[in-house]
């Protein structure tokens, strides 16, 4: 089997916005362009006013005007830009989780708990948006401006700027000490918050059966030592990046001085003025304020890596490998087990062994046997969702993993009864077009006659009686034309009358396999009769 | 919300002294820093290693107490966020039982993840930073008002305008808020539903058409997303411009102050260089404002579901029984779905210790009248008297499609009591040994030896199997009163035997069995035979109990 891994870098993330985030740019350098301008026309507006000089304050007044508007305006361009990314880029990733679990086999979609495609799907997408567009564009406002701080630097006095690469790698690099730690509690932080979520969603589901044995107190319990988890690792990483910034911060501060003592020296040799002391000491305390936040920034990016590896590792999947010269079969004339042996992966348990069984007649199969035999087993190998470990499942004497059109072949009802959103129509038919006399004819047959009415079948679908559901189940996967219908007991809680219609209905079936489970109390009028 | 930061309030005391040090401290390390300098240069009386010790002294407690305040802050919020998700999942079991029916479990999901991050990263994060900028402004208003008091009220006046104009926003912003939290909601639930139905969806290869409902979900979305983004985006785009506008009035004021030579140059230079200081601090302080804003229609939604059951309680209270004989009775029930008419004028009385058995056609409303006896559902009319006020206490309900939980067997069947048992050392071997007799008689002690777990949703354990399972757990639930609701649905013929032994066997407790069709060892075994049928019991073998 190939392993089938759509992977997402920040790169590629980016670059299908490439666009976009260009515009970003542009709309920051602006701003920030701005913003330093507006500092000189200010200085230079006092120096005006000191000195009276009423036609050039009133060019500068101009010029303050025009920023005043340029500055909010770039920036909300900018905000505006960025947002749009970080929307378009949850949408992406969101689009290929979703079509990942709809591309996997089943076998390998139930892999992983429900829980962890919620968790990759909202809570890590979430976390992502959050971290890894605040550390992008934080970034990028910070370099955008200490660049034009640096080159500041190195025309008042270019030895400075050695000192500052010193400062400023130190600065980033002593926190990466931290890294390590960091990026492990990101990843346990996630697994927590998976099983928080997993918890919150089965325990949701099974709330009825959690208070008909009025057990409310231990699952809150259970479900509170999940977020004291979370909870604590949480600040537990919260403490590692504020102490890796605190390093920063210590580290800059440590630089500032240093260069301004450097600074001092040379301003008291006569080399450089007092403004040029005052330009450096405004240059630092900007580094000294921003820069700390690149460490921070680029810690976070690291463990947004985690989030994305974590969503990275949910969309990947063994793709089943298409087989060379498969066939596209378009009639069965036999269903052929042959001498098959099955045990679900990660368990030794044999469920079935040596199991032989031909079909070659239309019409109802009734398979019986004790539970935990392996009936519903059976079913699944014949739709294809696990490979058999000795023997073969043969259709028409091909191989089953030969066939490149299994799944349009066989049509499974499940004893869970599943709807989808749409009319009740839609969820007969599965969104394929089939005319309404069909439905209601089939509605009729199977008893189901106030449903059978065009209003109701357009209407959005309502509340039905487990009977009710097991019908409406039934009547989809017989208007399903497959050759194979296989029924996972279908007759189970219904009442003698309903179940005599539906008797009635699957016997009129006899143009397809119908393989249908029961438990051995019911016995149907079946062609074959198997007992496993 | 209240309550929430009243539980921090020793943290939030400890934020607010972190503040003061935070701020005391970093005023230090700047004059310090001026002094270090001027002291090299030889311009102060200090020795150097004076200004160099108090120098490090003071950096060293503003990182410690930046360090502190930011863990602290961190922490408030984190501790808000569990206590809001311990009481969410709370608050969702402990609600009445018609409205834990009506649970929609997807919208909870939703508002689980989605409402809960805006709670965490709007409004406790964001709002988490305004005490500080407010102390930031306090602090440097002052410092104007120190060189020139009118000037620091022109400030402040000039600065509050662009929190004003947010706060006038909040309507829009909130609009933008709750329509995207109405099609998050919508959409969560929709990719919920599918991966329940993933199977089928395989199965009738609607993959496609399922991706497209799927896209066009994901595509409404993310248009209020970026809509409730630009509103945000203008929000702050407006009132960042009114705070550069704020300055350039400040701007002309001094100006002209400086022209009526009212303050000097120096002065104006000072205060030119706080107001912007202020500028970066209004403007980081509206846009906390803005976040808070629009976070409180996702913080409405959190507390109101948090509060439902304070607030709301639609399950008849229980009346008690008057005749001491008996476990139940029902007077005059009558119960519709809309106009589908289920119950009518329905009377039934059983006795402690009876054994009950209602048949009925599939859709006749078995299940109904059961949900009506347990309180999942509100009758339209009559009474339903029981023998004590708390249904939990009295009776157990084994449901027909009983859920199953992951983990191993016998948490499954305890549910979960097995850790509480160790815990409070009630684990005695005669009830040790009464479980496993029972795990034996519904033949699930192969499973229960190899200690099985259970996947989710008991996907490992076939359909017979989980309906044992589910009985055990009723079996062992020791109530007054136990409802089965179609027990041999799904079971084999072998176990079918056994499980109608074990029902005939049950001392000293009342147990009332739905099913469309039984056998006749189990019919003639129970006292009472109801056929249930068009609304109404009619009595098919009088009890002799």
């Amino acid at each position: 089997m190939k392993r089938k891994t759509k992977k997402f870098t920040f790169f590629s993330l980016i670059f299908a916005q490439k666009y976009l985030f260009l515009l970003a740019l542009l709309l920051i350098f602006i701003s920030e362009g701005a913003i330093h301008i507006f500092q000189f026309v200010k200085g230079a507006m006092v120096e005006l006013a000191i000195t009276g000089n009423s036609n050039a304050l009133r060019t500068e007044l101009f010029k303050f005007v025009a920023l005043v508007l340029i500055i909010p305006i770039s920036f909300y361009l900018y905000s505006k830009v960025y947002l749009r990314i970080s929307a378009l880029c949850v949408k992406n990733l969101r689009k290929a989780i979703f079509d990942s679990i709809l591309k996997r086999s089943y076998s390998q979609f139930i892999k992983h708990n429900e829980g962890r495609y919620l968790n990759a799907y909202t809570n890590q997408i979430n976390i992502l948006e959050g971290s890894f567009f605040q550390s992008v564009f934080g970034f990028l406002q910070i370099v955008g401006t200490s660049i034009p701080g640096l080159f500041l630097i190195y025309t008042i006095y270019p030895p400075l700027l050695i000192v500052s690469f010193i400062g400023i790698v130190l600065a980033v690099a002593l926190p990466e000490l931290l890294k390590k730690k960091i990026v492990r509690l990101e990843k346990e932080a996630i697994k927590a918050d998976e099983k928080n979520l997993s918890l919150l969603n089965e325990f949701l589901n099974g709330i009825e059966t959690i208070v008909n044995f009025s057990r409310e107190k231990f699952f809150i319990g259970r479900f509170k030592a999940s977020t004291k988890q979370y909870n604590q690792l949480r600040k537990k990483w919260f403490r590692n990046m504020a102490a890796g910034f605190d390093i920063a911060q210590l580290i800059l501060n440590i630089y500032s001085v240093a260069s301004l003592f450097i600074i001092a020296m040379v301003v008291s040799d006569g080399i450089l003025s007092i403004g040029d002391y005052i330009a450096v000491l405004g240059i630092l305390f900007n580094f000294t304020d921003n820069l700390p936040y690149t460490s921070y920034y680029l810690q976070q990016f690291k463990a947004a890596k985690e989030n994305l590896n974590y969503i990275n590792e949910t969309l990947s999947y063994e793709e089943e490998t298409t087989v060379k010269d498969a066939v596209f079969l378009n009639k069965i004339d036999h269903i052929h087990f042959d001498n098959i042996t099955f045990s679900y992966p990660d368990n030794d348990k044999e469920i079935l062994e040596n199991f032989s069984l031909q079909i070659n007649e239309r019409g109802i199969t009734q398979i019986q046997g004790e539970s935990g035999k392996g009936k519903s087993t059976l079913l699944s190998l014949l739709c294809g969702y696990y490979p058999v470990d000795k023997g073969q499942i043969k259709l028409s004497d091909i191989p089953l993993q030969q066939i490149a059109n299994l799944n349009e072949l066989v049509t499974i009802m499940r004893q869970e009864s599943i709807f989808f959103d749409g009319s009740l129509a839609d969820n007969l038919t599965m969104y394929r077009p089939v005319s309404d006399e069909v439905l209601i004819q089939g509605l009729q047959r199977l008893g189901l006659t106030h449903l059978a009415k065009a209003e109701v079948l357009h209407a959005p679908l309502s509340e039905y009686s487990g009977g009710e559901a097991r019908r409406l189940m039934v009547l989809r996967a017989l208007l399903r034309q497959s050759e194979i219908i296989i029924l996972d007991e279908p007759l189970a809680n219904l009442d003698p009358e309903s179940i005599q219609l539906l008797e009635e209905v699957l016997t009129e079936e006899d143009n397809r396999f119908l393989l249908v489970i029961t438990h051995q109390a019911i016995s149907i009028p079946a062609k074959l009769t198997v007992h496993i | 919300m209240c309550r929430y930061f009243k539980r921090q309030i020793p943290s939030i005391l400890g934020l607010i002294i972190f503040i003061l040090l935070k701020v005391f401290f970093l005023n230090r390390v700047s004059v310090l820093k001026g002094q270090l300098i001027d002291t090299a240069i030889g311009k102060t009386a200090m020795t150097l290693s004076e200004v160099v010790f108090l120098f490090t002294f003071s950096l060293l407690f503003y990182l410690l107490a930046s360090y502190l305040l930011g863990i602290t802050r961190y922490a408030v919020k984190m501790n808000i966020m569990k206590d809001l998700q311990d009481d969410f999942f709370a608050s969702s079991l402990l609600r009445d039982r018609v409205s834990i029916r009506k649970l929609d479990i997807s919208k909870a999901v939703s508002s689980y993840t989605a409402e809960i991050n805006v709670v965490d990263n709007q409004f406790l994060r964001m709002g988490g930073n305004l005490f500080e900028y407010i102390v930031g402004i306090i602090i440097t208003l002052t410092s104007i008002a120190l060189i020139a008091p009118h000037m620091a009220i022109v400030s402040l006046l000039a600065y509050v305008l662009p929190i004003f104009f947010t706060k006038t926003q909040q309507n829009k912003l909130s609009k933008a808020q709750k329509k995207f939290q109405a099609e998050n909601d919508r959409h969560t639930d929709s990719f919920l539903q599918k991966l329940k139905g993933i199977e089928a969806i395989k199965n009738y290869h609607i993959e496609d058409k399922i991706f497209n409902l799927f896209n066009s979900s994901l595509d409404t979305l993310v248009n209020e997303d970026i809509k409730r983004a630009e509103t945000r985006a203008g929000t702050n785009g407006i009132s960042s411009a009114l705070t550069y506008v704020s300055q350039a009035i400040i701007a002309g004021y001094s100006v002209y102050l400086v022209f009526r030579g009212e303050i000097s140059a120096g002065d104006f230079v000072s205060i030119f260089a706080l107001s912007s200081a202020i500028s970066s601090q209004i403007y980081w302080l509206a846009r906390s404002v803005e976040s808070v804003l629009s976070a409180r229609p996702a913080v409405k939604s959190v507390l109101e579901y948090i509060d439902f059951s304070n607030n709301n309680s639609s399950s008849l209270p229980v009346n008690q029984t008057k005749d001491d004989s008996l476990a139940l009775q029902i007077n005059n029930l009558s119960f519709s779905y809309g106009e589908h008419q289920i119950l009518n004028d329905l009377n039934l009385s059983v006795k402690k210790g009876e054994k009950v058995l209602i048949l009925g056609a599939s859709g006749t409303g078995k299940s109904s009248l059961m949900s009506l006896i347990t309180g999942y559902l509100v009758p339209d009319a009559g009474e339903i008297y029981l023998d004590k006020t708390n249904r939990s206490e009295l009776i157990t309900l084994v449901e027909q499609d009983a859920f199953i939980f992951r983990g191993t067997l016998e948490n499954n069947i305890l549910l979960n009591n097995v850790a509480e048992r160790e815990e409070t050392k009630t684990s005695d071997p005669q009830n040790d040994e009464e479980i496993t007799k029972l795990i034996d008689k519904l033949g699930l002690s192969n499973l229960w030896k190899e200690g099985q777990t259970v996947d989710q949703r008991g996907r490992n354990l076939s359909g017979g199997e989980r309906k044992r399972l589910a009985l055990a757990r009723g079996f062992l639930k020791n109530t007054e009163i136990l409802i089965l609701d179609e027990p041999l649905a799904n079971v084999d013929a072998d176990n079918i035997e056994r499980i109608e032994k074990l029902i005939l066997g049950i001392k000293n407790r009342t147990v009332i069995l739905i099913s469309h069709q039984v056998s006749d060892y189990l019919y003639s075994g129970m006292d009472t035979v109801y056929e249930l049928n068009s609304g109404k019991l009619r009595c098919l073998k009088p009890g002799e109990f």
